[in-house]
């Protein structure tokens, strides 16, 4: 397995605020990332590194071996980076299948078909259980439908690497497990996950690599269950003795 | 599951039909009027026409884009000057002038959106005014014959030309009026068209999906002046004499523009004809009237159009959908179908 996406010795400040320190991850193809870690640990604003949404301050990301540290969001998403927001972003005036079609439309470049669109909103429609749901226009949704939305929307342009935000966060217990039902779905497709949860269950059902970080340092990376037994880990989430 | 892959979209509705007709039997009745002698409804029809795509314009920048443009009559401006130059300058045939001093102003655009582009939001819409403003200080002090400085210029209509003006300017206004408001009806239902209310909802969301927000922006923005400029061309072979304090001023024209299409339903394809019909019938209606002097009047819509803005979001063609909701002149909206599948209702 090859390295799809890494960041190299990336830091960020924001003023005099350091939110990342020289971060070094990298993800294989195929794989599934969980990512761990206190409130205001840098989790979110990695990601943003991630999906081009956010420039560090210093080191580089690299997707496929190659640097795309200037390379905008909307060409990160047509080389197939997908993500999705920690707070819905649905386009509100348009239906759920036309949010869905932006995706399908424009997230692989400028030329698609338009069997190979449909298909791609087919696929997306189905994988997230929200075909019944195509023509409600996106403002009129509920929480988990957004949520639900969002994960279509990142779907359609038929990612390679799937950024997901706290995409579990605000949900039922049971919407939580439909939703793990649906991820392991799209982890089945072959495509990379990166997850950030705080639901720890849920993203250990899910991924076979966890990254724990706080304020904005790597504390521990490898099999889900030994970075969560470890004591630095376990200080963080039941405080300290 | 359903079998997703055998769904087919559909656009138009019988209510589209029906009222597409209705609107064309309009066009035909301005094209009569148009045909016969009575220059005063030919113009009225002509400044209706013009107001329509200037509105259109406005709202395909603000509605559609969320550009908040105040600075609209830069474009006027400089399609009424492009028009003088062409014409008294170069010789150009009026109505001939009309197209390419449409597209000189386009190309200008592209610098002047450069600038504004640099901005965003709230700044943006004070950019844009100080754009037409500069533009119009630039126009004023132009000394040249053909520009004419502050006291401005006429158009020159040859002799042969002269009879049968306000006919001609009849039929273009409404040619002009009619492929304005077809073309923003396709582009919105084309790709582009998505791409432009997803970045007009969420840029940051539309991005991650693969839109060049920025290029969809600056595309619109140069259709607007093209269109905006088109219609302002129109308008100055009816009204002849170009002055630069009054073809750049705010007040007569993109004050208005905003009235029209915030009391018609912003967003919508509808709203700003809608906001445009309503504001000329009012306006003739009440200019006999010595109290509905122009400040008053400038005073009372700004009014209404703050009533509406604050209360009445979508303008009278959302109350209207409010009422009935099927109804739809130029529809948009893309609906799934797949057989024997029951969809969620909600909203319809």
């Amino acid at each position: 397995m090859t390295e799809l996406l890494e960041l190299v010795g990336v830091s960020k400040q924001f003023g005099t605020l350091t939110v990342l320190e020289n971060l070094n991850v990298a993800i294989k193809s195929g794989s599934a990332l969980g990512v761990v870690g206190p409130n205001g640990a840098g989790k979110t604003t990695m990601l943003n590194i991630l999906a081009g949404d956010l420039a560090p301050s210093s080191g580089s990301v690299l997707f496929e071996g190659a640097d795309v540290t200037s390379v905008p969001s909307h060409q990160r998403s047509r080389k197939g980076i997908g993500r999705t927001s920690q707070i819905p972003r649905p386009f509100e005036g348009l239906t759920v299948y036309e949010n869905i079609l932006v995706g399908a439309t424009f997230g692989r470049g400028k030329l698609r078909k338009s069997k190979t669109i449909n298909q791609a909103c087919g696929f997306a429609l189905e994988t997230t259980g929200m075909t019944s749901k195509a023509n409600v226009v996106a403002g009129q949704l509920t929480l988990l439908e957004r949520k639900r939305l969002e994960l279509a929307r990142a779907l359609a342009i038929e990612p390679s690497v799937l950024l997901l935000d706290e995409i579990a966060g605000g949900l039922t217990e049971m919407e939580v497990h439909d939703l793990v039902v649906t991820i392991k779905l799209i982890r089945a497709t072959g495509i990379t996950l990166i997850w950030i949860e705080h639901i720890v269950h849920a993203l250990l059902e899910v991924v076979d690599q966890l990254l724990a970080i706080d304020y904005g340092r790597m504390l521990m990376c490898g099999d889900p269950k030994s970075v969560m037994a470890s004591p630095e880990v376990q200080s963080i989430y039941l405080g300290n003795e | 599951m359903t079998s997703i892959q055998e769904f087919s979209v559909s656009r138009t509705t019988v209510t589209s039909r029906i009222c597409q007709s209705v609107l064309l039997i309009c066009v035909f009745w301005m094209l009569f009027i148009a045909s016969g002698d009575n220059k005063a409804s030919q113009g009225k029809i002509i400044d209706l026409c013009v107001f329509i795509v200037l509105a259109s314009m406005w709202n395909l920048l603000t509605g559609f884009s969320g550009l908040i443009s105040i600075g609209q009559q830069a474009f006027v401006g400089l399609g009424a000057y492009s028009l003088i130059v062409l014409a008294n300058g170069v010789g150009i045939n009026i109505y001939l002038a009309v197209i390419p001093s449409a597209i000189i102003v386009a190309i200008i655009s592209i610098p002047l959106g450069l600038v504004a582009f640099r901005l965003r939001g709230g700044y943006f819409a004070i950019g844009t005014w100080v754009i037409a403003e500069v533009v119009r200080l630039i126009v004023k002090n132009n000394q040249s014959s053909v520009i004419g400085a502050g006291t401005g210029t006429s158009l020159e209509v040859p002799e042969s030309l002269k009879s049968g003006r306000y006919q001609v300017t009849t039929f273009i206004a409404i040619a002009v009026a009619v492929v304005s408001v077809v073309f923003v009806y396709l582009f919105l239902r084309s790709r582009f068209g998505l791409a432009l209310q997803s970045v007009r909802d969420n840029e940051t969301g539309a991005r991650s999906l693969g839109v060049d927000s920025y290029r969809v922006r600056f595309v619109v923005y140069i259709v607007a002046s093209f269109f905006t400029s088109l219609a302002a061309a129109t308008y100055y072979i009816k009204g002849l004499s170009v002055q630069p304090d009054a073809a750049f001023n705010i007040g007569s024209w993109t004050a208005p523009i905003i009235v029209m299409v915030v009391i018609g339903g912003i967003g919508t394809i509808e709203g700003p004809i809608i906001g445009a019909v309503l504001y000329y019938l009012v306006r003739d209606f009440v200019s006999k009237n010595e109290f509905f002097s122009d400040p008053t009047f400038l005073i009372l819509t700004g009014v209404v159009a703050l009533i509406f803005a604050l209360f009445v979001k979508g303008g009278i063609w959302g109350l209207l959908l409010k009422k009935f909701p099927k109804l739809t002149i130029f529809p948009v909206k893309r609906r799934l179908h797949i057989q024997n599948f029951e969809f969620d209702q909600r909203g319809n």
